[in-house]
C-alpha cells in the first residue's frame, strides 16, 4: 500500500508513544454565556444530515441542560477514553432508550382516521418513552432560590487522539490530514460498535438500518467549500466559533491559547478533544428574600472544575475582569472577540461563504 | 474428514434436521478463543484482556456433496441464542467457515498475498451467508454476491446450521474457494456468541486446519 | 483457485496456526507488563488498515446538493421574535431544507449586526410542511365534530356548499353580521391578511379583534401612554448599561435577537432578570430577583417610592413628560380642569403651579416644551375656583403620599423581595446611563396586569429612562409595510391607487383641522381608528364570546374571586355598554370562518366553547395548512399553501425592523392553494351562486343594500385576482411609504428590506413615535423626548393619574398593587404560563422534532418542594384541577422552579390531551371590570386595545398524582 495512504491511516493513533497529528486541526469554541438552549444547532444538523431511514434517532449535535444526565442518559459515568498509561478505559454501548430514540406519533389516527383520541409518543419498543435527547431541559440542580443550570451544546470532539479510532479493529475510522476531522468510513464499518463503547463522550450512534456506526462529520462537505458547519452557521446565539487552532489571528487561537478562556470538556478522558467551552458566568446566590449573596458563586466551582478542570476559575476571573473594563468604557479585545460585531467574518473567518452562492 | 457423495435429489441436506445428517458421524472440532494479542484494537486489547469470550469449546462438523453442490452442517452449544438485534448493545450469534485461497494463507484471517475466503452466517440474517475475502486481521470485506444458502435451527440449547454452495460458484479467481470431487481441502471454523457481545475478533475459532476431502 | 493440500503445505499451514498462537501469547505478556499496546498492531499478524477514503467522502458530498434556492420566512405570528430571512433549498420538486441567509447589512460598525436571525422552529419547517398533520385536500366532516372522520371533496363542491350557506346567512334576518371571521396567527399582513380584510369588507362580515383576547394588549402601557405600540430595535440594547428583563423570557421567546442582550452584557451592561422562577433568561443575568407570582406591581411601586424618597428621580423628565406636575384637587383627587375654574371651561385643560412665576399656569396641550415654566412637584396650593377656594396639589405630591404604603419594608411583605434589594434596584435604575426594560405581553395576561405595567412605567418615568439611545420600555412591538390595510379597506371597483389618492384628499382637511386644535397626527389616526371601531367591523372576541358565545357565566365570574368588586361584572358590563364605552356584538353567530387561526386552542374556557358555542353554529370552516384543533372540529377544512409555497409579504416589528417575504419556492402540495387564491375563489363562487340563485342584493349590517358582485369589488373589477398575486404585492409595496423604493421583484430576490420610516398609513406603526435612520438603531419615543410631541393621552403626557369612575371605584386612580384573586377557587398553586421555546402558538406543538426535544406530550413544571409534598416524581402523570375543570399532564419537577408556582407553557393542542381536556379548560378568564372603562379621551376601544383582555395567568390549581 502506498506511503501516503499508510501515513493517513496513522493520523490520530498513538504509535511508539507518540500521537500522530494531522497537518492542521479544525476546532470549535462554544461560548456558554451566549447559549440560549434553543437547539437551532441540533435542528440544523438534523435537517442537513440525519433524516434518512435509520438515522431518525440521531442527534449528532445536541444541547443539554447542565447539571443533568444528558444525552445519552448519564453518559459521563459510562467510561471510555484513555487511562494515563495509554490503555483504553473499558466502557459500554449506550442503548437507544438512553439516547432517547426517535418516537413515533399517532398523528394520522388522531387527525385523519378518527381511530385514536389523542396524540401519544411511542419509542422503538412501542412503549411510552422514559428518556429523550433533551429530557431534563431547564430543571437544573441546587435548592430554590439558589437553583442553577446552563446550556451545553455537545457534538463529536474530533479528538486529537480519538478513542473511537483506536478502538475500531477495522481501521474504518480515520482523521483527515488537512483538518483533523474524524470520520467513520461506512464502506469499511461492519457495525461492531467498539467505537460507541470507546468514545468517552458517547457521541456515536448506531444505524439499525444500514448496520453501521454514524456521528458528526463536522460538515466536511461544507468545510471543503469554505462554508461553516450547519450548526455553527445557523446558530442565532452567535456562540459557535469555528477555525484552525494554529491560526493566530483567528478567534479560536485567541480564545483557547491567547486568552485561555476556552477549555476542553473532561480533558481527563485523555482523547484531546477539539471542542472548547467558554465557561458559564452566573448571577450571585441570593438569600431567601432574593438579596444577592456574593460570598459563594451560584454554580459551585467544584462542579465546573469537574467539567472543565482546574483552570476554570481563572477563566471566569478573566471574563469578569475584561467585562469590568468594558463597563468602565475601556477597551477589551477579549470582549470584542466574544461580542462578534460582524457575522460571519468575526466568528468563522475562514468559512464565510453562503452556501446559496455556491 | 470425508464429505460423502450423495444424491441431493433423493435426500436433501438443506434442513439441519434432515435425515441425511443422521447417517454420517460428526467430526468434533475443538475451538479456542481468538488470541487477545491479535485484536487489532487497543480498546479490545484492554477490555477483553482477560479473554472472557470465545467460550464455545467445540463444533460438530459434517459435510456432504452431490458433485455439484457442497453442504456443511455445524452444531454447537448456545444457551442464550440471539437471533435479532433491536438495541445498540445487542449482537447476533454467528458462525463462519474459512477456506485458504493460497497455500500460505494463515489460518487467522489470511495475510497480504495469502487471502482467505470466509462464509459468514449471522442469526439475524438466517438464510444467506456473506461471502468475504480477507488478507489480514480487520480486512475482511464482502465480495460480489455469491449465493451461499443457510438454514439454522436452535433447539435445546444448541444451534444447528447448514451451509450450501455450488462447488464452483463462479469464474475461478483469487476471491472464491472452489472445490472438485476427489480432492482434499482445508477449512477452519469460528463461532460468535451474541449473548456475550461477541463480534469481530471476539469469537471462538479452530486453531488447526480441518482437512476436508470430497468423495470422488 | 483451489489449493490441493500436499503433505508439506499442510504442515506449513499447521505451522502457521502455531505461529499465530505464540504471537497471541506474546501479546498476553506484553499486556501484563503494561508495555505500550501500540507495539502490537503492525508487529505481527495485524497490518495497518488500507486507506482509500475519497470515494467514501463523496457519498456525503453528494447528499449536500439542491436544485434551486428561494427566499422565504415563516408566515406565522411569532410577534416579538418575528421576521427572519431564510434561504429555502429545493431538491426534486420539494423543499429539502432551509438555512438562514445571513444577509442583513451592518448598520453601524460599532454595533453587532442582526445575522443570522432564525430559530429551531423555522429551521425545521421543511420537515413540518410535509408531515402527518399537513392538509393536502379539501375535507368535509363525516363524523361527529372532532372525531377526525373526513370525506375528501373537490374545491368546487366545498366552495359551492360554503358559498350557498354564506349567502343564506347574508340574506337571513341576522344578515352578514352572523358570519364571523377569525384572523389567526397565519394572518400576518401582506396578501393573506389583505384578502381576509377585504373579504370581510365586501361581504360586510365582522372579523374578531383578537388582540385583547389573546392578552397581547399591554393595558397598563395603554392607560399610561394612550397607545400600545412603542418599542425600540433590539440592537438599541447595545447602547444600554442596564437591562431589566421584567415581564418576559426573551431567551425562550426572542431567540433570533437574544444575542443582543448577551453582547450588551459583554459590552458592560448589567442584566437583571426579575421573575418568580430561575428562568432561562435568568441564566445569563448578572442578578436574578425572585419575586412572588403576580406581585410585580408591589415591587415596582416599592422602587418608585425609593426613587422619590431618596430624591433619585429625574426631575426634568418628570416635569416635562408626565402628568405628575399636573395639579389635582385635594378634595376628590381628580385633576384640576378648566371647567373647575371658569364657566364653560374645558374638560381637558390642566394646570401647573409654576415655581418661577409662583402662579397657576395652563398646561399646553400642543407641546411638552416647558420653556421657562418650572412646574411644582410638591406643595399644596389654594386657588379660586367656581366652587370657591380649592386646595390643589400636584399628582406627584399625591403620589408621594400614596406610595408610603409601598416603602421597601411594606412592599417586601407583598412581593417577597428583600427591602435592600428593592432599594438597590431603584438606585440602579435611577443612576443608569441608559436602561431598557425588556417586557413582553406577559403582565397583559394577569387579572391585575394593568397595575403591574403602570408600576413598571412609573419606575421608568421617574428614572427618566425613556426616549434616549439605549433607554426605554419595550411595549408592544409593531412596524410593518403600511400599504396593505389602506388598500384592503377601499370600497368599490375603481383603480385602488386613484381611490387612495381621493381618500387622501378627503382626509386632508381633517388632519389640518386637528393639527390646528393641537392634535398630533398620532392622535388623529387613533381618533379615526376609534370611529372605525364603533362601526363594529372588529368585535373584540371576549365581548363577542361573553354576549354571543355562551361564555357570560364563565368570563363573568369575576366578583366570585375579586374582593375589590362591589358589584357583579354584569353590572359594570351593562354600564359600560349603556354609556357607549364598550360595544355589544348583537348578532347571533351562524357561520364561523377560521382563517389561519386556532380558536379551539386559543379561547380560554375550552369546555364552554365545545358545549355552548359550537352547537350554535350552522357551519364552521377552517383555512389552514395543518390540521389544527380548530380544523379538527370544523365542517369543512380548506388546505392552504405552506409558507414556502406562496408569494407574500409578512409584517414585522421594530425589534427586527425588516419587512420579510415568503416566496413560492415550490408548488403547493397536492390540492393546497395560497390564502389569497382561496379568498378570490370563495368570493367568485359566492357571486356565481348568488347569480345562479337569482339573488342580487343583501342588506349590510347598517341596513344598506349591497349587490352580490362581491368578486368584482374584491378584485377591483378583476385587476387583482387569483392568478396575479404578485401584481397585488407590487401594488401594496407601491402604496407603502416606509420601505423605500422597492418593488416585489426586488424584494422577492433579496428576501427582506429594512424600514425607512414608520409610514403614513398604519395606525399601529405610529406609536413608536420616532424617525428611522439607516445607520442607527431605532429608539422609540424620540418624538416625545426630542420633538416634545405630546403623548396621545387625556393630559397629553405619560399619565399615572386616571380619574375615571371605574378606576376610582376600584381604587386604581393611582398605580396600586392588588393581590391576585383566587381565580379558579381556593387552591394552593398558581398556574403561570408563557410562550414556549418549542413552538410558535400551536404551529409546531405536534411537530416530531420539537416533541422529541421535549417530552413528547404536554408537561407542567413544578417545584421540588411542591412535588415532594404531593409524592410526585419527575415524569409522573398528574391531574391538574380546580373548580372549573381538570386535565392530565406529565409533571416536570425542576429545581429552578418556585414553590407555589406551576408552569404550563403555551399552546398545547387539545388533541394532545386525554379526553381533549387541555390546560385551557382550567382558566375561567374572568374579565377585570377596569378594562371595561371608556368615554375618557384615551380610554376608548379601538382595534387591538382598550377592550377587556384575558386573565388566565396565575389561575389557582391543585396537582395530584394519577394512579
Amino acid at each position: 500500500m502506498d506511503d501516503a495512504k499508510q501515513e493517513a491511516a496513522r493520523i490520530g493513533r498513538e504509535i511508539d508513544g507518540q500521537i500522530v497529528r494531522p497537518k492542521r486541526q479544525l476546532a470549535m469554541v462554544f461560548d456558554l454565556n451566549k447559549c440560549l438552549g434553543c437547539h437551532t444547532c441540533s435542528i440544523a444538523c438534523k435537517t442537513q444530515w440525519t433524516r434518512e431511514e435509520g438515522m431518525e434517532g440521531m442527534w449528532w449535535n445536541v444541547v443539554n441542560t447542565l447539571p443533568g444526565e444528558g444525552t445519552p442518559k448519564s453518559w459521563e459515568t459510562m467510561g471510555g477514553g484513555f487511562e494515563p498509561d495509554g490503555r483504553q478505559r473499558p466502557s459500554r454501548i449506550p442503548g437507544r432508550e438512553e439516547f432517547g430514540d426517535a418516537w413515533q406519533f399517532n398523528q394520522q389516527e388522531v387527525l385523519f382516521e378518527g381511530s385514536a383520541s389523542h396524540l401519544e409518543p411511542k419509542n422503538f419498543k412501542g412503549e411510552k418513552p422514559s428518556w429523550g435527547p433533551n429530557w431534563d431541559e431547564d430543571q437544573g440542580a441546587g435548592e430554590y432560590p439558589n437553583s442553577y443550570f446552563f446550556y451545553f451544546p455537545r457534538l463529536c470532539n474530533h479528538c486529537t487522539h480519538p478513542a473511537c479510532l483506536e478502538a475500531c479493529p477495522r481501521g474504518a475510522i480515520y482523521k483527515r490530514e488537512q483538518d483533523g476531522i474524524v470520520l467513520i468510513d461506512e464502506q469499511k464499518c461492519k457495525g461492531f460498535r467498539f467505537c460507541m463503547e470507546a468514545c468517552p463522550y458517547k457521541r456515536i450512534y448506531y444505524n439499525h438500518v444500514k448496520l453501521v456506526s454514524q456521528k458528526c462529520i463536522f460538515c466536511f462537505p461544507r468545510i471543503d467549500e469554505g462554508v461553516a458547519p450547519a450548526c455553527a452557521r445557523q446558530c442565532p446565539g452567535r456562540l459557535r466559533f469555528v477555525g484552525y487552532l494554529d491560526d493566530e489571528n483567528g478567534p479560536i487561537h485567541k480564545l483557547v491559547h491567547q486568552w485561555k478562556v476556552a477549555l476542553p470538556l473532561h480533558e481527563e478522558f485523555g482523547t484531546g478533544p477539539n471542542i472548547f467551552y467558554v465557561p458559564p458566568l452566573s448571577p450571585p446566590r441570593v438569600t431567601a428574600t432574593g438579596k444577592p449573596d456574593p460570598s459563594k458563586p451560584r454554580i459551585p466551582i467544584e462542579y465546573l472544575q469537574s467539567l472543565f478542570g482546574p483552570r476554570v476559575e481563572e477563566a471566569l476571573r478573566i471574563l469578569e475582569t475584561e467585562r469590568a473594563k468594558k463597563a468602565r468604557g475601556e477597551a477589551s479585545e477579549l470582549m470584542d472577540t466574544l461580542i462578534v460585531y460582524r457575522w460571519p467574518d468575526n466568528i468563522f473567518p475562514d468559512l464565510t461563504k453562503d452556501p446559496a452562492t455556491l | 474428514m470425508l464429505a460423502k457423495r450423495v444424491d441431493f435429489q433423493v435426500e436433501s441436506p438443506g434442513d439441519p434436521g434432515a435425515r441425511i445428517w443422521e447417517r454420517f458421524p460428526a467430526r468434533k472440532v475443538a475451538l479456542t478463543p481468538t488470541p487477545v494479542g491479535l485484536q487489532n484494537s487497543k480498546y479490545i486489547l484492554g477490555k477483553w484482556r482477560d479473554g472472557d469470550f470465545g467460550r464455545t469449546s467445540a463444533v460438530g462438523l459434517q459435510a456432504v456433496h452431490d458433485g455439484a453442490e457442497l453442504a456443511l452442517r455445524l452444531e454447537w452449544e448456545c444457551e442464550q441464542p440471539v437471533a435479532s438485534v433491536d438495541d445498540n448493545d445487542q449482537f447476533a450469534d454467528g458462525a463462519a467457515l474459512l477456506f485458504p485461497l493460497s497455500e500460505a494463507s494463515p489460518l487467522i484471517m489470511g495475510a497480504q498475498g495469502a487471502p482467505v475466503n470466509i462464509w459468514h452466517w449471522r442469526a439475524d440474517r438466517p438464510t444467506v451467508a456473506h461471502n468475504n475475502v480477507a488478507d489480514g486481521i480487520g480486512t475482511s470485506r464482502i465480495t460480489r454476491s455469491t449465493l451461499i444458502t443457510t438454514r439454522a435451527a436452535h433447539a435445546s440449547g444448541r444451534w444447528t446450521l447448514v451451509f450450501r454452495r455450488e462447488l464452483v460458484a463462479g469464474p475461478p479467481d483469487a476471491e472464491l474457494a472452489a472445490f472438485e470431487p476427489g480432492r482434499t481441502y482445508r477449512v477452519a471454523l469460528a463461532v460468535w456468541c451474541g449473548a456475550n457481545a461477541e463480534r469481530a475478533g471476539l469469537k471462538a475459532f479452530s486453531p488447526e486446519w480441518v482437512e476436508l476431502s470430497l468423495e470422488a | 483457485m483451489a489449493i490441493e493440500i500436499t503433505r508439506r503445505s499442510f504442515l506449513t499451514g499447521a505451522g502457521g496456526g502455531a505461529l499465530v498462537l505464540s504471537m497471541g501469547y506474546l501479546g498476553w505478556r506484553s499486556l501484563q507488563k503494561g508495555a505500550p499496546v501500540t507495539a502490537l498492531p503492525g508487529a505481527g499478524g495485524a497490518p495497518m488498515p488500507r486507506v482509500d477514503y475519497q470515494s467514501y467522502e463523496d457519498i456525503w458530498r453528494a447528499k449536500w446538493s439542491w436544485d434551486s434556492v428561494a427566499k422565504g420566512t415563516h408566515f406565522v405570528n411569532c410577534w416579538y421574535q418575528r421576521g427572519c430571512n431564510w434561504n429555502v433549498y429545493v431538491k426534486d420538486g420539494i423543499v429539502w431544507r432551509e438555512e438562514q441567509a445571513g444577509a442583513y447589512e451592518p448598520i453601524d460598525p460599532k454595533i453587532p449586526d442582526y445575522n443570522p436571525r432564525g430559530c429551531q422552529k423555522g429551521a425545521c419547517y421543511s420537515e413540518r410542511m410535509y408531515d402527518g398533520a399537513r392538509l393536502r385536500h379539501p375535507l368535509k366532516r363525516v363524523g361527529e365534530r372532532g372525531a377526525g372522520k373526513w370525506r375528501r371533496v373537490s374545491w368546487e363542491e366545498a366552495l359551492t356548499d360554503i358559498a350557498d350557506k354564506m349567502i343564506d346567512a347574508m340574506i337571513s334576518e341576522e344578515g352578514p353580521g352572523s358570519i364571523m371571521w377569525d384572523q389567526g396567527t397565519a394572518q400576518t399582513n401582506g396578501g393573506a391578511g389583505f384578502a381576509m380584510m377585504r373579504t370581510s369588507l365586501v361581504l360586510d362580515t365582522p372579523v374578531l379583534d383578537v388582540n385583547t383576547e389573546i392578552g397581547d394588549h399591554r393595558p397598563g402601557f395603554c392607560v399610561t401612554t394612550g397607545k400600545m405600540v412603542h418599542c425600540s430595535s433590539s440592537d438599541d440594547l447595545f447602547h444600554s448599561d442596564l437591562i431589566l428583563i421584567w415581564g418576559g423570557n426573551p431567551v425562550y421567546t426572542q431567540i433570533p435577537q437574544a444575542h443582543f442582550i448577551m453582547e450588551a452584557r459583554y459590552n458592560g451592561a448589567k442584566v437583571i432578570t426579575i421573575a418568580p422562577d430561575y428562568s432561562a433568561s435568568s441564566v445569563h443575568a448578572d442578578q436574578w430577583v425572585p419575586v412572588k407570582v403576580a406581585t410585580d406591581a408591589a415591587l415596582g411601586l416599592g422602587m418608585a417610592q425609593v426613587m422619590i424618597a431618596e430624591g433619585l428621580y429625574n426631575k426634568r423628565y418628570v416635569q416635562e413628560q408626565t402628568d405628575l406636575p399636573l395639579l389635582t384637587r385635594v378634595d376628590n383627587g381628580r385633576f384640576l380642569r378648566g371647567k373647575d375654574l371658569e364657566q364653560g371651561g374645558r374638560d381637558d385643560q390642566f394646570y401647573f403651579f409654576d415655581l418661577a412665576e409662583q402662579k397657576l399656569v395652563e398646561v399646553s396641550q400642543k407641546t411638552l416644551e416647558l420653556g421657562t415654566i418650572d412646574p411644582a412637584l410638591e406643595g399644596e396650593f389654594e386657588i379660586d375656583s367656581l366652587q370657591g377656594k380649592l386646595k390643589v396639589r400636584p399628582v406627584f405630591a399625591q403620589l408621594r403620599e400614596h406610595l408610603q404604603q409601598y416603602e421597601p419594608e411594606k412592599a417586601s411583605a407583598l412581593c417577597g423581595v428583600d427591602p435592600d434589594t428593592i432599594r438597590q434596584l431603584a438606585r440602579d435604575l435611577a443612576k443608569a446611563r441608559a436602561a431598557t426594560c425588556i417586557s413582553q405581553s406577559n403582565f397583559s395576561k394577569y387579572y391585575h396586569g394593568i397595575e403591574m405595567e403602570r408600576a413598571q412605567l412609573l419606575c421608568f418615568a421617574l428614572a427618566g429612562q425613556m426616549g434616549r439611545k439605549g433607554a426605554g420600555y419595550m411595549s408592544f412591538p409593531y412596524l410593518s409595510i403600511d400599504g396593505a390595510d389602506a388598500v384592503a379597506n377601499l370600497r368599490g371597483q375603481g383603480n385602488p391607487k386613484l381611490q387612495l389618492a381621493a381618500l387622501g384628499l378627503k382626509m386632508a382637511p381633517r388632519f389640518i383641522a386637528d393639527k390646528l386644535r393641537g392634535h398630533t397626527k398620532e392622535m388623529t389616526i387613533y381618533d379615526l381608528a376609534r370611529e372605525e371601531f364603533r362601526h363594529g367591523a372588529f368585535p373584540p372576541s371576549l365581548l363577542w364570546l361573553y354576549h354571543q358565545g355562551g361564555f357570560e357565566d364563565l368570563y363573568g365570574r369575576s366578583a366570585d374571586w375579586d374582593p375589590s368588586m362591589k358589584r357583579p361584572l354584569s353590572s359594570y358590563m351593562d354600564e359600560a355598554i349603556e354609556k357607549g364605552w364598550q360595544f355589544r356584538p348583537a348578532t347571533r353567530p351562524r357561520i364561523f370562518m377560521e382563517a389561519g387561526g386556532n380558536v379551539l386552542r386559543r379561547f380560554r374556557g375550552y369546555d364552554v366553547m365545545i358545549e355552548k358555542l359550537l352547537p350554535r353554529l350552522d357551519l364552521m370552516v377552517t383555512i389552514d395548512w395543518r390540521m389544527s384543533n380548530t380544523a379538527l372540529y370544523s365542517d369543512y377544512v380548506l388546505p392552504a399553501a405552506a409558507w414556502y409555497e406562496k408569494d407574500d409579504i409578512t409584517w414585522a416589528t421594530p425589534l427586527s425592523p425588516f419587512s420579510q417575504v415568503v416566496t413560492r419556492a415550490t408548488e403547493p402540495v397536492a390540492e393546497a392553494k395560497p390564502d389569497w387564491e382561496i379568498h378570490c375563489l370563495l368570493l367568485k363562487t359566492i357571486q356565481r351562486r348568488a347569480a345562479e340563485r337569482g339573488i342580487e342584493k343583501f342588506k349590510d349590517r347598517h341596513g344598506e343594500e349591497r349587490s352580490f358582485d362581491v368578486y368584482d369589488q374584491f378584485t377591483f373589477n378583476g385587476r387583482y385576482n387569483e392568478s396575479n398575486v404578485e401584481e397585488l404585492l407590487d401594488l401594496i409595496l407601491s402604496v407603502s411609504t416606509n420601505v423605500g423604493d422597492v418593488n416585489w421583484r426586488k424584494l422577492k430576490e433579496k428576501g427582506f428590506q429594512r424600514f425607512t420610516a414608520l409610514g403614513d398609513n398604519s395606525f399601529m406603526n405610529i406609536g413608536n413615535a420616532t424617525d428611522v435612520k439607516e445607520d442607527e438603531p431605532i429608539t422609540a419615543g424620540l418624538w416625545h423626548t426630542e420633538k416634545k410631541m405630546p403623548w396621545p393621552t387625556l393630559t397629553r403626557r405619560m399619565q399615572f393619574c386616571i380619574d375615571h369612575p371605574f378606576y376610582e371605584e376600584l381604587g386604581e386612580r393611582l398605580p396600586v398593587h392588588k393581590d391576585q384573586p383566587s381565580i379558579g377557587g381556593q387552591y394552593p398553586l398558581y398556574m403561570t404560563g408563557g410562550h414556549t421555546r418549542w413552538s410558535i402558538h400551536a404551529s409546531w406543538r405536534d411537530q416530531k422534532y420539537m416533541l422529541q426535544l421535549n417530552r413528547g406530550e404536554p408537561v407542567i413544571f413544578m417545584s421540588v418542594e411542591d412535588a415532594k409534598a404531593r409524592g410526585i416524581r419527575d415524569g409522573d402523570r398528574v391531574r391538574v384541577f380546580n373548580d372549573i375543570s381538570s386535565t392530565e399532564m406529565q409533571a416536570r419537577v425542576a429545581a429552578a422552579h418556585r414553590p407555589g408556582q406551576a408552569t404550563c407553557y403555551h399552546a398545547w393542542e387539545p388533541f394532545m390531551y386525554k379526553n381533549r381536556k387541555s390546560y385551557s379548560t382550567l382558566t375561567p378568564n374572568p374579565i377585570n371590570p377596569v378594562q371595561l372603562a371608556g368615554g375618557y379621551y384615551h380610554l376608548q376601544p379601538m382595534p387591538a386595545l382598550f377592550s377587556p383582555g384575558s386573565t388566565d395567568r396565575a389561575t389557582r390549581i391543585e396537582i395530584e398524582r394519577v394512579g
